[in-house]
């Protein structure tokens, strides 16, 4: 036996003595890893929000803010959450005595056809 | 007779002939009526109104007027281009009751008025029944279309001038822009509108000028600056 006979059959055990890996590991991983962890409740992850870490604050503040507009908009008469114009009160309309004073200008009192 | 007077008769004679016949003065009434009722024509106008408080510079606005008949839209062009002017659509109320009301009033008396706004007029005096003069109207002699009004005090001194100074009689006018219904609620002179109401009383201005309507002893009543023709129009209107 030779030299190069002899590593050949060496090589050959190695390979025998090999496991073969399976065809996907990673979502074999995956899966393991799963099971592993325990599945969270939807409430487990709201308590964590309302209690955890600094974004949960700007989402606490956005929403309070929505529901201060949303009071605001609704106490405030003439305007629509739907349509989003501004609608005048049906009641009969009050003119400002200024805007009415602004249309007048001064005159020089002449009596003729041309201004 | 000398060839000279001879002459001169004969030229007189012609002048005489080739002049107008003079149109014959209407009758008070029949002009008043004719002036309520407005022209028969469609027409469009530019009014100044010219306020004259007393110790104070005139002041003036413009009204551009577009009128169908029977029903008159008028608005009242701001000083600043910008700001929304302010316009007013009311109709021709029945020239009976107008005429009862001004002759319940005021003596009236015709005579021959000048040219405004290249229109021949005839002036109409409105004089209280103590002989105070009140208002003064001039109206176009073909159409009936009042042309200038002038509203004096107690004490004769002019209070108030509306004129109008270009006109365009008859006139094509587009009937979409009395689109805006006449206002609600009593009667309101020309450019007079609704400020608000406290202590029981409705408050009505123009700017310059203004008036109350509220209740007095069980009455309504009306107090400020309105003549007497436009104060019995409004308590008229409140009552309905």
């Amino acid at each position: 036996m030779n030299e190069d006979e002899d590593a050949r059959l060496a090589k050959a055990a190695m390979k025998s003595l090999l496991v073969p890996a399976p065809e996907s590991l990673k979502a074999d991983l995956k899966r393991l890893a799963r099971n592993l962890k325990p599945a969270r409740s939807i409430w487990d992850g709201l308590g964590e929000t309302l209690s955890g870490g600094a974004w949960a604050y700007g989402a606490g503040a956005a929403f309070a803010a929505a529901g201060i507009g949303i009071f605001i908009l609704r106490a405030v008469p003439g305007r629509s959450l739907s349509s989003g114009v501004v609608e005048r009160p049906a009641a009969r309309l009050e003119t400002a005595p200024q805007v009415l004073a602004d249309l007048w200008a001064d005159d020089s009192g002449e009596d003729n056809d041309e201004i | 007779m000398t060839r000279y007077d001879l002459a001169v008769l004969l030229m007189l004679t012609a002048g005489s002939l080739q002049a107008k016949p003079r149109a014959p003065r209407p009758g008070a009434d029949e002009l008043l009526l004719k002036t309520l009722a407005g022209p028969a024509t469609s027409y469009v106008a530019v009014e100044r109104v010219q306020v004259f408080l007393p110790g104070k510079k005139p002041k003036a606005l413009k009204v551009n007027i577009m009128a169908l008949p029977g029903r008159v839209r008028r608005e009242v062009l701001p000083l600043r281009k910008k700001a929304t002017p302010l316009v007013s659509v009311s109709d021709r109320e029945a020239s009976r009751a107008g005429l009862a009301r001004l002759r319940a009033l005021y003596d009236l008396a015709v005579s021959t008025g000048g040219v405004v706004a290249k229109r021949k007029t005839w002036k109409l005096e409105l004089r209280m029944k103590s002989g105070a003069l009140r208002r003064v109207l001039w109206v176009d002699r073909d159409s009936g279309l009042l042309m200038k009004r002038e509203t004096y005090r107690d004490d004769g001194t002019l209070a108030r001038r509306e004129r109008i100074v270009k006109l365009a009689l008859p006139a094509a006018v587009d009937p979409a822009g009395f689109r805006a219904a006449p206002a609600a609620g009593p009667w309101t002179p020309d450019g007079f509108v609704y400020t608000g109401d406290s202590g029981g009383r409705r408050h009505y201005s123009n700017g310059l000028e203004s008036y109350d309507v509220g209740l007095a002893g069980g009455k309504t009543v009306v107090t400020g600056d309105l003549a007497e023709d436009d104060a019995a129009r409004v308590l008229e209107s409140a009552a309905k």
